[in-house]
């Protein structure tokens, strides 16, 4: 999606470096802004983010003190981050300065929630085929991304054109395409 | 020469933090040479076209005479996150030390 | 170690650098990663950890023993002497050698490919192997060397890495009686034969005044006190051509025998590594200090660009690299009377039924990309984000290699045009 409505929102609230939403349950970035001067790899910092609130909700939950206006704030040595889920699709991350007052940083933050919540679409849950899924994973967090295709089709001998219809692949090829991403990544189990 | 007041920003590495870039007028250079051995620094073996020195942490300076271009490289044996802060104390150094001669506005 | 750079040598005429009589190349970490994960890819971690092992040993054993020759090193102590200032020169880290007769143990601390991959990939992912195959065969060849053992007596198991998130490396090294069946070597005198005449291209004179500078430069370029070799904003290694070529081929013709339907992705791959060697490599290089002092900034003219290339890769002993033809944003013919690829696979398979330059595939078309969608004088950052903008999916170029001598074919040729 464009990150056009996010650059409105964003690029007028002061000492913010970075906006970016994560759409959950996958970590995948939906848009983002950020300062020219800003080096943030931010599909990166969005899936590792999303990971982080991910946890947070499952630890919550577990706590049984779960609600869905939860809200992290980092405190960092130069950022102060702060993420906000949105709705449960949806989390808004953002990285101001650290030396920005606290309470205009809430005051800001409250009024982008309220503007990017109201442009935010309805998702609707498709289950993906789990190969879909897999190869996802990997483009997201493997070293070399750009490079993975081909890497685990040598490791699975899963051809490339295979993989352009993950629905296709039979449930060995998905055992061995799991098996050869769990090794990649140094995980016992993928979940997804 | 007039005074400048030198920025340090990211330069170019493969290895995430570790080269730090600052410019200088191009005629400071030589003023350079002398100041930063007074300074701690140890001058390194280097071609003429690009003096360099080692800081006593063991990071190195290199200067660019013909352009001026000065990059402080960390060393790698510091953490990731810790390499701007690094830079920072070196610039600082550097900075301090080409006070005297007035090529600095610090 | 002013014994051991009077030992280097060029071959004229083909920019192929040796030390002791034995061939080296320069490159980075960003290659030398992509190049064994690769391997792993196509052989698997324990087979593959196997060819990395035995290609290391078996280079390092004639690099060894060549030096032992020529500096006089007879005695044992003389001997474990040079192998433990070897490693560090070349820019791999420092290791411990305790040997005997039998094995014996050995401890490393900033190992080349330990320490790169846990600077580029620790925190993201788990390693599960470790990293240290080239250092595993250092180690066994500098015990047989040191012992005076016959050649592939000793094998050598990382048991820690600091890949792993170890404290530090360790290898055990063990005897077991069984000396490997040597193979033919590939040195100076090998390639000597195996070459034919040079070949001169366009700004020749621009490309040989940069390329012997750079020659000089590296010259005193060596592994600092821990053994690393941290210059041009890259961690540098000074590494064995037999080691890659070695690797790479067995790769290749373990995938050709094994399962052939998958050797056009093997080869990408392989090219691939040839493009993170210029994107990370030369790129960095170009926007050095060192350069921008010895040679002066890139204009971004896409001619200078290539024809530095040119002089970069022939100073760091990939070849004698010549622009034959360049039509501006549209074609680049890249030739070589022979690169270091080349004398490997001839000496040691003989004639090829296609062409084998794997590196000078993949760098002949990122020197194109970079040439002609870098904006050098806004002096870009060559971050992973950047090069994932150039090469990922459909790259504006296309490279293919229409000669190489491993054929049959008077020179290396690779025809890179525009999409």
């Amino acid at each position: 999606m464009s990150s056009q409505f996010l650059d409105r929102i964003a690029e007028d609230v002061p000492s913010l470096r970075t906006a970016f939403i994560t759409a959950m349950p996958d970590c995948l970035l939906f848009a983002s802004w950020q300062t020219k001067e800003s080096e943030v790899d931010v599909e990166e910092v969005a899936a590792y983010f999303g990971d982080l609130v991910r946890s947070n909700r499952q630890g919550l939950k577990a706590l049984k003190t779960w609600s869905s206006e939860m809200q992290v704030t980092i405190e960092s040595a130069d950022s102060l981050i702060i993420l906000r889920e949105l709705n449960a699709d949806f989390v808004l991350g953002t990285i101001f300065e650290r030396s920005a007052p606290l309470g205009m940083v809430r005051l800001h933050l409250k009024r982008m929630v309220e503007r990017v919540t109201a442009q935010l679409p309805k998702v609707t849950i498709a289950e993906r085929p789990r190969g879909a899924r897999i190869l996802e994973f990997l483009e997201r967090y493997a070293p070399d991304p750009h490079a993975i295709l081909l890497r685990i089709s040598l490791r699975t001998g899963i051809t490339p054109e295979e993989f352009q219809t993950p629905e296709k692949l039979s449930a060995e090829q998905i055992v061995r395409l799991e098996e050869a991403a769990c090794k990649l990544l140094g995980l016992k189990q993928l979940n997804l | 020469m007039s005074a400048v007041l030198p920025v340090l920003t990211r330069d170019h590495a493969c290895v995430r933090g570790m080269n730090w870039r600052f410019d200088l007028p191009p005629a400071a250079i030589e003023a350079a040479l002398d100041a930063l051995p007074s300074a701690g620094f140890l001058p390194c073996p280097s071609p003429e076209a690009l003096p360099s020195f080692q800081s006593p942490e063991g990071h190195r300076v290199l200067l660019v005479r013909r352009t001026g271009r000065a990059q402080i490289r960390v060393s790698y044996t510091v953490p990731e996150g810790q390499r701007r802060l690094a830079a920072e104390a070196v610039f600082t150094a550097v900075v301090r030390a080409l006070r005297p001669a007035g090529l600095t506005a610090w | 170690m002013d014994r051991l750079n009077p030992l280097r040598s060029v071959l004229t005429g083909h920019d192929l650098t040796f030390l002791a009589g034995v061939p080296f190349v320069y490159h980075c970490h960003h290659y030398n990663l992509f190049h064994d994960q690769t391997l792993d890819d196509a052989l698997g971690e324990e087979l593959g950890a196997q060819v990395r092992f035995r290609a290391a040993r078996s280079a390092c054993s004639e690099l060894l023993r060549a030096l032992g020759s020529v500096l006089g090193a007879s005695t044992p102590p003389e001997r474990a002497e040079l192998a433990s200032l070897l490693l560090p020169w070349m820019g791999h880290g420092r290791i411990a050698l305790s040997t005997s007769n039998t094995g014996g143990e050995a401890t490393g601390t900033h190992l080349h490919y330990g320490f790169s991959w846990r600077e580029k990939y620790g925190e993201r992912v788990r390693r599960e192997a470790p990293a240290d195959s080239f250092a595993a065969g250092f180690a066994a060849a500098a015990c047989e060397f040191i012992e005076g053992l016959p050649g592939g007596e000793i094998v050598a198991t990382e048991d820690q890495c600091i890949a792993l998130r170890d404290p530090g490396c360790h290898f055990t090294l063990r005897r077991t009686g069984r000396a490997e069946t040597s193979a033919p070597v590939v040195d100076l005198a090998a390639t000597e034969g195996l070459v034919g005449a040079t070949l001169e291209g366009l700004d020749e004179a621009r490309i040989a005044a940069i390329a012997a500078g750079l020659r000089d430069f590296v010259k005193g370029v060596a592994g600092d006190e821990r053994g690393v070799i941290a210059a041009f904003g890259v961690f540098v290694t000074m590494h064995l051509s037999n080691y890659y070529n070695e690797t790479i081929y067995e790769a290749i013709h373990h995938v050709e025998r094994s399962q052939p339907a998958l050797l056009p992705v093997a080869e990408t791959l392989f090219r691939e590594a040839g493009v993170q060697c210029v994107f990370n490599t030369f790129g960095n290089m170009l926007l050095s200090p060192e350069w921008e002092g010895l040679v002066g900034a890139p204009s971004g003219d896409p001619f200078e660009l290539l024809s530095s290339c040119c002089a970069i890769a022939r100073g760091l002993g990939f070849g004698h690299w010549i622009l034959h033809e360049y039509d501006p944003g549209k074609r680049l013919v890249l030739r070589a009377p022979v690169d270091y690829e080349v004398p490997f696979y001839l000496r040691r398979y003989g004639r090829s039924g296609k062409p084998r330059c794997y590196v000078l595939q993949g760098a002949a078309l990122a020197m194109a990309v970079l040439a002609h969608q870098v904006r050098w004088r806004e002096s870009p950052r060559l971050t992973e984000e950047f090069y994932l903008s150039l090469f990922r999916g459909k790259v504006a170029w296309a490279a293919e290699q229409t000669l190489c001598p491993t054929r049959g074919d008077a020179c290396c040729e690779v025809v890179v045009s525009a999409r």
